[in-house]
């Protein structure tokens, strides 16, 4: 891998805070005492408050987020516009006699995303093509990504849970990235300069050095990815994508899923952390004649997410939503696009409370498929 | 480490258009089709946007009550008629018992057209068959009055009207008129028999299969709630229709109605914008069932 450039790890926070002036950066902060991390407004943790609060946050690229970056770009509760009735307060039949409505502030700068790990990155990738796609777009998603850069840190220390090499995925793949970063000992190697972020590139030139020349970095960074390789393949042996779906085609039995979910307790938490989840809500709330109608993330796991006013529910069934849920991820997003909307990042498989795995679903599909006569 | 001024704002570019601002409507009348159904016509306030509004049949429409939600409705008046949009409304759940309680005069908001439409050039020089149950006419309701204006252009047109009493039926105005005009027969049943009610009585499926229609040269297009469709289309196969002959539209929960909340797909489409409308073809290529 070509390196074009190096922060030294202590000009990492100086060059944050240049780069603040003109964008909102989001970056990875822990919680040290309640080992929670999650992508924060680097405003946000700047304002945190008291020393005792301060001291105990801290920036961390190499643990996992909780949460995948998905939330800098959908959050979790988007406010789509206000509305006012005007009424006339004296007519009897309390008619209204207009509505307002107000789109949410245009003027915001743009958005950095800092220190996401090449998964995630997939997972915005999977967002802008889903949101990106067909006649009618999605306005506020792609407003924030159009004017966002997305910078990567390579992942050197995949977890037990990761499989993205099995996915298309690649602990060091930049290719959606617009910077890529290796992270060594010494501070943070430049792998990749995209075109969106040539700009902020010749505006930090002063906390960019050229590599410590005592080491061969393409050498270590080359050691890092061959190590990292090596540690996921032995997490799944993975899948062939250009079969995957006619197998889940082939296999919408209910009774095989009856199987598969017979322990899922429909919480919806793969759904919550899952970086290419794309499913809301929408929602009114109104106090007096104001009110805003907002959107909020969703979960297919939900038998509410389906169900009609008339009582008629096309997956009212567990086995039925996950159904849905696995072959939204392997089978019907390979049919539109042509990618898995799974990148391997685990975190499904982390924070389900009945040991649920893809990988372990998959699997059983795929041997239940080989045994089954074709007809 | 201070807080830096950033006073400076740069203008995000919304160049991406907007599909989640609703137009504002003023109801302009409400007709009580049925016990629990309302017709709303509605007019668009806006002069440029009222003189553009363009819709096929088939079409729906988002509609607002603010403060409630927005809900899926058919476009069910005729694609000829300039004057207003209508929409049929049966109370159900908190949208629909809002959109119940709605004034002449009130204001709702309106995202439409959405969805794909009927392939009516697909259908010329054919027979139609056309089997409504319920509010499940609210859709066929513009194709057949775009059809009756080229009548010249399709073969013999049938429509089967199911209801569950005399009084459910929605447009009684239509199919009277439809009835006399003779440009299409209309058979009409309700689920039990009551006094003074001299047409057919039963379950949609089953009068269906006792008028018999030939399959040769006809399409059959269903729309109605699903068990009845699920009914309908056994029925369809049984008389030899073939499955490219034969349409439906299918109703799901919606929220965005462009393809973007995920809850209405099956398999690998979206009812909001791959449908409402499809073929039967259509529907059983799909790997998850849709019934």
């Amino acid at each position: 891998m070509k390196t074009t450039g190096f922060i030294k790890s202590k000009a990492l926070i100086p060059w944050i805070e240049s780069i603040r002036e003109k964008y909102r950066v989001f970056l990875p902060v822990q919680d040290t005492e309640e080992a929670r991390i999650d992508f924060m407004d680097y405003d946000d943790f700047l304002k945190l408050g008291s020393k005792e609060k301060k001291e105990r946050h801290i920036i961390n690229f190499s643990e996992k987020t909780q949460l995948s970056p998905k939330k800098v770009f959908l959050p979790l509760t988007e406010k789509l516009f206000d509305f006012e009735y005007i009424k006339d307060t004296k007519d009897p039949n309390n008619v209204s006699t207009d509505i307002t409505i107000t789109e949410p502030d245009k003027k915001d700068l743009p958005i950095l995303l800092f220190g996401a790990k090449p998964c995630d990155i997939d997972g915005l990738k999977c967002l802008d093509i889903f949101y990106g796609e067909g006649q009618k777009k999605d306005a506020y998603y792609l407003d924030k990504r159009k004017t966002s850069i997305l910078v990567s840190i390579g992942c050197n220390r995949p977890f037990p849970d990761c499989f993205c090499t099995s996915v298309d995925g690649h602990p060091f793949n930049f290719e959606n990235a617009d910077i890529g970063l290796v992270e060594t000992d010494e501070g943070f190697t430049i792998v990749k300069i995209g075109e969106k972020a040539k700009k902020v590139i010749d505006e930090s030139k002063r906390f960019i050095s050229s590599n410590p020349p005592d080491k061969d970095f393409e050498e270590v960074i080359d050691s890092f990815v061959q190590e990292s390789e090596q540690k996921l393949k032995e997490h799944w042996k993975g899948i062939e994508k250009s079969e995957i779906s006619k197998i889940m085609d082939r296999s919408m039995d209910t009774g095989l899923w009856d199987r598969i979910t017979a322990k899922c307790i429909s919480c919806g938490a793969c759904t919550y952390v899952c970086p290419t989840c794309f499913c809301f809500n929408i929602r009114d709330e109104q106090k007096g004649l104001k009110g805003e109608r907002y959107r909020c993330w969703d979960y297919c796991m939900n038998s509410h997410y389906t169900l009609e006013a008339s009582g008629h529910n096309p997956r009212n069934e567990k086995s039925k939503r996950y159904r849905n849920k696995a072959n939204c991820k392997y089978n019907y997003n390979i049919k539109r696009s042509n990618n898995y909307y799974c990148v391997g990042c685990g975190r499904c498989i982390e924070v389900c409370p009945v040991s649920l795995d893809i990988r372990e679903v998959i699997d059983f599909i795929i041997e239940t498929d080989k045994k089954t006569p074709i007809e | 480490m201070n807080m830096k001024n950033r006073s400076i704002p740069i203008n995000r570019d919304r160049d991406t258009v907007n599909h989640y601002l609703p137009i504002i409507c003023t109801v302009k009348k409400i007709i009580k089709e049925t016990p629990n159904i309302v017709s709303l016509q509605l007019i668009i306030d806006n002069e440029k946007k009222r003189k553009d509004f363009y819709f096929e049949p088939g079409q729906v429409g988002q509609i607002s009550v603010f403060g409630f939600g927005e809900s899926t409705f058919v476009i069910n008046s005729p694609v000829s008629n300039k004057d207003y949009l209508q929409f049929s409304i049966m109370k159900v759940g908190v949208n629909t018992t809002a959109a119940h309680n709605l004034s002449e005069g009130d204001k709702v908001g309106l995202r439409a057209p959405l969805g794909n439409w009927f392939p009516y050039h697909k259908m010329e020089g054919k027979n139609i068959i056309f089997i409504g149950g319920g509010i499940g006419l609210a859709p066929l309701r513009p194709l057949i009055c775009f059809i009756l204006e080229k009548k010249e252009k399709y073969g013999k047109l049938t429509l089967l009207s199911a209801a569950k009493t005399p009084d459910d039926f929605c447009f009684k105005y239509d199919i009277r008129t439809w009835d006399k005009s003779k440009s299409i027969d209309v058979v009409s049943t309700i689920d039990t028999a009551c006094t003074g009610w001299t047409q057919e009585v039963g379950l949609c499926p089953s009068v269906l299969e006792t008028l018999n229609p030939s399959p040769l040269n006809t399409i059959a297009i269903t729309s109605g709630p699903p068990i009845m469709i699920k009914y309908t289309l056994m029925i369809l196969d049984k008389l030899n229709f073939k499955e490219d002959m034969i349409y439906t539209t299918l109703e799901r929960r919606m929220k965005c109605g462009i393809g973007k909340c995920g809850r209405c797909n099956i398999g690998e489409k979206f009812v909001c914008v791959d449908g409402p409308i499809f073929s039967l073809a259509e529907l059983n290529a799909l790997p998850e069932p849709f019934m």
